[in-house]
């Protein structure tokens, strides 16, 4: 090997030093590693970031009877979600399911075996399967405990024991109660939910790996974080609609400066 | 453009900061010139880093989207190059598999099969047109 040559193999290299360094107690699994991974997935930070300014645009629309919910708020959720567990690392692909009748489109897909095995830990595939079920809400309030039951009903119809649940608006969650209440004794029977809100998407956004932030979503739901305050407080309703509006008032200045007028 | 922050990367990347510093002021100091490759070699030489260091340098300001990238085929045995830069590294290894590179290297006439190295070229802004670059 050229001392003066960077291959792809020494990019492989890398991440397996960064292994190495996280194990010796040197370093996290995350930081550059989980960068490497995108960047061999062609994650592009502007492409996400246009997406995620979408996102943030539709999280204001007020729905009415003739919004097109599906094209004006589904769509920019879904194509954020799509992108950041297909080129982020964590799957191969999500493909479309349109079930006749319904409106929405959700995505399931392969994992990226070798990163996922590597990265959360080696039993998942054993432990959760090897397809994920990717579902979005972008809707006007928080995913409830009846959307979080559909979401898990379908995850098993279509065989998948990963889920990944995106909703724009955060989780009807608390102390232990709601959602929270499942997603622990889930994960332990082999079922395993990755909750994602504005938040993590923010955090993305603002430069976190995406494999970092479905990690921290994975060790939530390994630890049962959702029942205490600090684990659960961030996906709450209100927290996410300001931070929306904040994002939405950073991201549009003009836009936000003509709604703060109007509201006083 | 921005740069990385040399403590940071010098954290992240378990060298030191001193390190970390010499090879973001080199990177920098290319932004004045006329050629926007970055290259192995030359922060080596203006730094007085040793090469392997200063190409995990270079690599770790590619993932995290400080530097560009081009890619090229070079034949792991003889260590030249074989083929035209291309944007994306899969294009490689999709003419490598449709033999477009031929079987047997242009330069040293040994075999190709399973010896096509991908070269990574950094570059300080992104790259449309890598035969142009």
């Amino acid at each position: 090997m050229q001392p003066d040559v960077a291959t792809i193999r020494d990019l492989d290299a890398l991440v397996k030093e960064q292994l190495e360094r996280a194990a010796a107690g040197l370093g996290h699994v995350g930081n550059v590693t989980d960068h490497v991974l995108a960047a061999l997935c062609h994650w592009e930070p502007a492409a996400y970031a246009e997406m995620y300014k979408a996102l943030i645009a539709s999280t204001q629309i007020k729905a009415d009877a003739i919004t097109d919910t599906t094209n004006q708020k589904g769509r920019p959720l879904e194509n954020l979600a799509r992108y950041l567990v297909v080129r982020g690392g964590f799957a191969v692909r999500v493909d479309d399911i349109t079930v006749p009748g319904v409106w929405q489109v959700d995505g399931a897909g392969p994992i990226a075996v070798a990163i996922v095995t590597s990265y959360f830990h080696g039993d998942f595939v054993r432990d959760f399967g090897s397809q994920v079920y990717v579902e979005c809400k972008n809707h006007s309030g928080a995913m409830d405990q009846t959307d979080f039951n559909e979401h898990h009903a379908r995850m098993t119809r279509h065989g998948c024991n990963c889920g990944i649940a995106v909703s724009a608006l955060g989780f009807v969650m608390g102390n232990g109660l709601g959602m929270a209440r499942n997603i622990h004794p889930d994960f332990r029977g082999r079922i395993l939910h990755l909750l994602l809100a504005v938040c993590d998407l923010k955090e993305v956004a603002d430069g976190a790996a995406p494999l970092t932030v479905l990690r921290a979503s994975y060790h939530r739901a390994a630890n049962d974080a959702y029942v205490q305050k600090p684990g659960w407080s961030r996906y709450t309703e209100d927290a996410c609609r300001i931070l929306a509006k904040a994002e939405y008032e950073r991201l549009f200045p003009a836009a936000g400066a003509v709604a703060a007028a109007s509201s006083s | 453009m921005t740069f990385p922050d040399p403590q940071v990367m010098a954290a992240e990347l378990g060298v030191s900061v001193g390190e970390a510093e010499a090879v973001v002021d080199a990177v920098r100091a290319l932004l004045g010139a006329v050629a926007v490759q970055v290259t192995i070699r030359h922060v080596a030489t203006s730094t007085g880093i040793k090469a392997e260091l200063v190409k995990k340098a270079l690599l770790y300001m590619f993932v995290r989207h400080f530097l560009s990238a081009t890619f090229q085929p070079r034949h792991v045995r003889c260590g030249k190059v074989i083929g035209k830069p291309e944007l994306y590294a899969e294009a490689i290894r999709e003419k490598a598999d449709g033999e477009e590179y031929g079987t047997t290297c242009p330069r040293c006439y040994q075999e190709l099969e399973g010896q096509i190295d991908v070269e990574i070229l950094f570059w300080l802004r992104p790259v449309r047109n890598p035969d142009a670059a």
